[in-house]
């Protein structure tokens, strides 16, 4: 300060002038042991806190300054804490200062010395202040004093210094005699806190004292509570919505009026820092000014939002002093956001003043604009009707693809992919192609795949396609990652029409001639000659002996993956054409002592293949592959969801589908006869939900019986299996799992753990209700998980392979609105999960969130992706807790309907095979049995009962029907792949065969259930499931 | 929020570095200074003030803002939900006053007056949030500080006579 010592003037310039790294650390050893020395002298006593009293104000300060500034420089300092605490008690201010300054720095929150200086920090806060009108000398210093002790408690922020201390600032802040000074500092004090533990303020409570607090007329005051209001607002959005009225009346007075201190005005502008906050904190609102145009204007504060939006869109200009065009453009950029958060419910004009606007900031030479503008637009691009004025600027914004902003580029990059469509797609992806050539490595690897994704989108001829991928790979092949080029062989696999196939070949073909060309390459030549090689071979040059040779002359510089290929390739190869055979053996001869076990492998089997099996059997294990799965996101895509995050304009875009996609999904689905591409739409409406419920109702006879059979739901007590996924559906309930397996304990064991005693669980009498529908919804795509008079649980789950999409709807049944509404999934190692709900939703268990409120008759949802990584006979539960207006609290646990047969692929034997299979599988770790009898009250077995169960193995359990294996109507067959994504060694996915067979004896009204298959899990799961919906079926 | 700002010289020198969003451990603190400095450093002046997502602790969504000045960049690190533009302009308000308090302040200033700087910013900037933006008030804020360190300086009690003499003496006394 004013008389700042000496000493550490000679110090720092000590430091300054060292020669070496060396010097400058051992120049501060030197000091640091010094300082230990001062401050414990050892031949002194020291006071009780640790201090030493003989050290004078200026040397305790002076040694202070060292610590901080050695600290700063990098170095550790791990004591002196006794003597920043005592600055901090100290009366003197100047002493004061120094100590918060050094505590902020030196000290962590969890430090333990921290709880021995809470009750200072208390005093000085609530240091009274200033009564009357006069401010004393006394008064300024204790303001100052305040500050001090707000200043530092944000810094720190320590768990438990603000549970001890967020009362006072509250208070504080709440005072009207704070000095504006206090206000401010105690506004922005509370955010930090609140922002460490989200749960401190209740908004409801809070949100009038926040409206009196924005009368405030002091412009400082107004600004430090906006950024507390938007800290709030961003934690829980409902409770703050009724000061939006109070915020547009201040932007009004800001930007209509103009009324503003004069210190305020910056560069000319009224406080664009405020104004920023307060358009920020409307964009938190989308539905504000929802119904402008109809006249829906109950408290008059959306025209006069409207007003303000275009004004400040019109009124800003390009000024010649850089500050001030600075901070108009923020106020302009922040206003434009807004309009992108309204969205389609914002007036055209607005949305049309925008776009225009940020078509002239894209073409400026200005960068920080340039680079805003291009950012944003991608922003307004994404909402509906607005892609088309984007699109005029396309030649604009090409120019700064070429830019050499790395930052400039990317936004460009980005916004070319947000208005990329069918129109104008080969000429953006060809710029972008070219582009790629110059290109440096920061950017090449997410232009690689944005331009795979663009061509694949909006490909009206996929040819073109197949040759965006190949001029990708000889480009940038490194940064061509296996998705990519897996995409390419799924999609000329799926897509028999025209000759793309055909084209592939010749183009890889050809491709893959040079002796020099990336290992990519190689890998998409070899799987598509392997695949379609036929297709070419007649051509000239082309013939299977040249595409080996064209193949095989990279087979010494290929990794050994890329080799594993090759061999199945050459499998292919030899087994067409009869002058491959001589020219493939002494490869398979030779590898066959390979050292990687993969190529091994690989070669031995194929090369002893022929004599092992019959003729037509080497026929079928070579044959071309069938089509693949059409996965929802495909792995492009998810590597962007993993590269973006959820919100970036450029995820949502890749993950809606195109015309052209559509197109050719019809198409194929029509060459393969798929069920109709409408259902694998996502229903975007509740409607849309309830319609396909209907459809599905009704051409599917055998579920709808299922799900209006009533049925007695005390039976289920008595089942014989107490493994049975479809038990133990709460805590509590222990009497159902007695003797259940380690799996079903463990789950039900901690979730009772966490159960606090205050909060109401499930009541027993729901349980039988639960189980039944629990069991239906094993075998049923959707339907009702759960439902009391408070909440109604709805489970909609569909499934590709080993990919499952479950959606959960949690819809309020009360007439008041559920609080803290908190979702907890309990992620089972077998399944790979991703999880996306309404917001505050999901209880992660780390962020502490709050929950989110479901106000009365609205529903909140979560989303699930799972990907089974290995067998299982368990199911993932959730629990959910919430509470009512009454501040009753809830806490339901339920188990979701995710068992192993929804990853049930059907395969369809004949008897023959099925008999074959059968007996393979044979032994005690394949096989699972049980015989259930039927309570003696029931109706018998008839042949309808038997119907039903083939419909339940079919439809419910998705089994493949083995016609001709079942000579009787008393017995059930059926096959069935259950799919995992867990992968082998190879790179493919691990698949378990599995085979059931459920046998009647209508005499003795019993069932057997006899699963087979190569895990032991897999069988009993299989068993459990079939027994249960067997039961129902009743 | 703000989740650090760091000042770092053209030779890669901090010259002050203020964490808000913790990053533990002076070697952590030290390799995110060295890689702001990198990244920043190699960027002339006539690109835009903006770089994404460069500093893995502070996680993917962080962008730096930064302004250049003579020998200073001056490095915020904020997350999406501050303005672009405001953060800009929030530095030329720092170096203002910072420029006020010191009358052309240069590097040497940030050097040897480290706490003065360290009080302006408290300032400007609290726990990661703007505070205050108006030149005025901060100088205001800061020469009543420094009005009042003074005042409880000069105060004599029993104990202050040994630092008065102390501070009389200055250099003369071997410490």
């Amino acid at each position: 300060m004013s008389g700042q010592a000496r000493g550490l003037n000679n110090f720092i310039s000590d430091l300054r002038n060292s020669k070496s790294q060396e010097e400058e650390s051992n120049r501060i050893e030197v000091e640091l042991a010094k300082i230990r020395k001062k401050f414990n002298p050892g031949d002194r006593k020291l006071a009780a806190d640790g201090s030493n009293p003989a050290l004078s104000s200026y040397q305790r300060k002076k040694y202070i300054w060292k610590l901080v500034y050695i600290h700063v420089l990098g170095y550790e300092v791990d004591f002196g804490h006794a003597e920043v605490l005592t600055l901090v008690r100290s009366k003197k201010y100047a002493e004061k200062t120094v100590g918060y300054v050094a505590l902020s720095l030196l000290l962590r929150g969890s430090d333990p010395v921290m709880g021995s200086i809470v009750d200072t920090i208390r005093a000085d806060l609530v240091t009274a202040p200033a009564q009357g009108k006069k401010k004393k000398k006394a008064d300024v210093k204790n303001d100052a004093v305040q500050c001090l002790a707000l200043c530092s408690l944000a810094n720190i922020s320590g768990l438990e210094l603000i549970q001890a201390m967020h009362l006072q600032v509250r208070q504080v802040l709440a005072t009207p005699e704070s000095s504006e000074q206090v206000k401010k500092k105690s506004a922005l004090c509370l955010l930090r806190l609140t922002r460490t533990s989200p749960n401190l303020i209740s908004g409801r409570e809070f949100a009038p004292h926040l409206a009196k607090l924005l009368q405030d007329q002091h412009l400082g005051v107004l600004t430090s509570v906006m950024s507390l209001l938007n800290g709030l607002a961003s934690q829980h959005v409902a409770d703050y919505e009724s000061l939006i009225p109070h915020v547009v009346h201040i932007l009004g007075v800001l930007v209509i009026k103009k009324q503003c201190a004069r210190e305020y005005l910056y560069y000319r502008t009224p406080s664009p820092w405020l104004q920023i906050k307060l358009l920020k904190f409307l964009q938190m609102y989308p539905n504000a000014v929802e119904g402008h145009d109809i006249g829906m204007d109950a408290s008059g504060y959306v025209s006069q939002l409207i007003n303000v939006v275009s004004k400040i869109l019109m009124e800003t200009d390009v000024s010649d002093s850089i500050n001030k065009s600075n901070a108009d453009h923020a106020i302009l950029f922040e206003a434009v956001q807004l309009i992108v958060a309204w969205g389609t419910t914002c007036p055209v004009t607005l949305r049309e003043g925008a776009m225009q606007l940020l078509g002239k900031f894209i073409s400026v030479r200005e960068p920080n604009i340039r680079y805003l503008g291009l950012m944003t637009m991608a922003k307004l691009a994404q909402i509906e009707g607005s892609v088309e004025g984007a699109k005029k600027h396309q030649a604009t914004v090409l120019v700064s693809l070429k830019d050499a902003d790395i930052s400039v580029r990317r936004r460009a990059l980005d916004l070319l992919f947000v208005i990329c469509d069918t129109d104008n797609a080969e000429r953006v992806v060809d710029e972008l192609v070219a582009h790629l050539v110059v290109a440096d490595a920061s950017i090449r690897e997410e232009m690689v795949l944005k331009i795979a994704i663009l061509a694949e989108k909006y490909a009206t001829d996929l040819r073109w396609y197949v040759d965006t991928i190949l001029k990708l790979i000889s480009i940038a092949g490194d940064y061509v990652s296996d998705s990519i080029w897996h995409r390419v062989v799924q999609i000329v696999t799926n897509h028999p029409q025209g000759d793309l196939q055909g084209y592939a070949a010749a183009t890889l073909f050809l491709a893959v001639s040079p002796h020099r060309c990336h290992e990519t390459t190689v890998c998409v030549a070899a799987y598509v000659l392997g695949e379609f090689g036929f297709l070419i071979a007649e051509r000239a040059g082309m013939s299977g002996e040249e595409q080996f040779h064209v193949l095989h002359q990279h087979w010494f510089n290929v990794g050994t993956s890329t080799k594993s290929i090759l061999i199945s390739t050459y499998a292919k190869l030899a087994n067409l054409y009869e002058e491959c055979r001589p020219l493939v053996a002494p490869v398979f001869a030779r590898s066959k002592n390979s050292s990687d076990v993969e190529v091994q492998q690989r070669c031995a089997e194929y090369s002893s293949m022929r004599e092992a099996f019959s003729p037509e059997a080497v026929e079928d294990l070579l044959r071309e592959m069938p089509p693949f799965e059409d996965k929802r996101r495909s792995a492009l895509e998810m590597r962007l969801l993993e590269k973006e995050g959820e919100n970036s304009a450029a995820v949502t875009k890749a993950s809606t589908l195109s015309e052209v996609e559509q197109q050719r999904a019809m198409q194929s689905v029509q060459m393969l006869s798929n069920p109709p591409i409408e259902e694998e739409m996502e229903p975007i409406e509740e409607q849309e939900e309830e319609a396909e419920k209907d459809n599905e109702d009704q051409y599917d006879p055998p579920r709808q019986q299922l799900r209006d059979a009533p049925q007695a739901g005390d039976e289920v007590d008595s089942q014989p299996s107490p493994r049975s996924p479809a038990q133990a559906l709460g805590p509590g309930h222990d009497e159902v799992n007695q003797d259940g397996g380690a799996n079903g304990r463990q789950i039900n064991g901690s979730v009772n753990g966490s159960v606090k005693p205050a909060s109401v669980g499930i009541p027993k009498e729901l349980v039988p209700a639960m189980r039944k529908a629990f069991s239906n919804l094993c075998t049923s795509p959707s339907g009702v998980l759960f439902e009391n008079s408070l909440l109604q649980v709805g489970v909609k789950h569909e499934y590709v392979g080993a990919q499952g999409r479950i959606s959960i709807f949690f819809g309020n049944l009360h007439n008041t609105p559920l609080h803290n509404f908190k979702v907890k999934v309990d992620q089972p190692e077998h399944l790979r999960t991703q999880l996306q709900g309404t917001q505050d939703l999901l209880d992660d268990g780390e962020s502490g969130t709050t929950g989110c409120t479901v106000a009365v008759k609205t529903q909140a949802k979560l989303l699930m992706l799972v990907e089974v990584t290995s067998p299982f006979d368990d199911v993932p539960s959730i629990r959910i807790t919430f509470e009512t207006e009454e501040g009753e609290r809830h806490d339901y646990p339920l188990r979701l309907p995710i068992v192993a047969t929804c990853f049930m692929e059907p395969v369809n034997l004949d008897p023959g095979a099925f008999m074959q299979r059968w007996k393979s599988l044979e032994g005690p770790d394949r096989e699972c049995q049980e015989v259930m009898r039927l309570p003696p009250n029931s109706n018998g077995i008839d042949e309808a009962y038997m119907d039903r169960v083939r419909g339940i193995i079919v439809e419910g359990l998705k089994f493949g029907k083995c016609q001709g294996v079942d000579p009787t109507p008393w017995t059930v067959s059926g096959a069935a792949t259950f799919r995992t994504g867990a992968k082998d060694t190879n790179g493919n996915n691990i698949n378990v065969g599995c085979l059931v067979r459920v046998e009647a004896n209508p005499q003795a009204n019993a069932f057997r259930v006899t699963t087979r298959t190569l895990h032991p899990l897999c069988s009993r799961a299989v068993k459990n499931v079939s027994l249960v919906s067997i039961k129902l079926a009743a | 929020m703000i989740k650090g700002i760091i000042i770092v010289n053209n030779s890669g020198k901090p010259r002050l570095v203020k964490f808000y969003q913790n990053v533990f451990g002076e070697e952590k603190q030290q390799s995110v200074i060295r890689r702001v400095f990198q990244q920043v450093s190699t960027r002339p002046d006539s690109f835009c003030n903006y770089l994404e997502g460069s500093v893995p602790e502070w996680g993917e969504k962080c962008k730096l803002i930064y302004r250049h000045y003579a020998t200073l960049y001056f490095v915020f690190a904020v997350d999406a939900q501050e303005s672009d533009l405001g953060i800009l302009d929030l530095i030329q308000v720092f170096v203002e006053a910072l420029d006020k308090r010191f009358e052309n302040v240069c590097e040497l200033d940030l050097i040897f007056h480290s706490d003065k700087v360290h009080h302006i910013l408290d300032e400007i900037v609290m726990g990661g949030m703007v505070l205050e933006t108006n030149i005025n008030a901060i100088l205001q804020a800061i020469s009543d500080q420094e009005r009042m360190h003074k005042d409880s300086m000069k105060t004599k009690g029993p104990n202050e006579s040994v630092d008065l003499i102390s501070t009389k003496l200055g250099a003369g006394r071997n410490w």
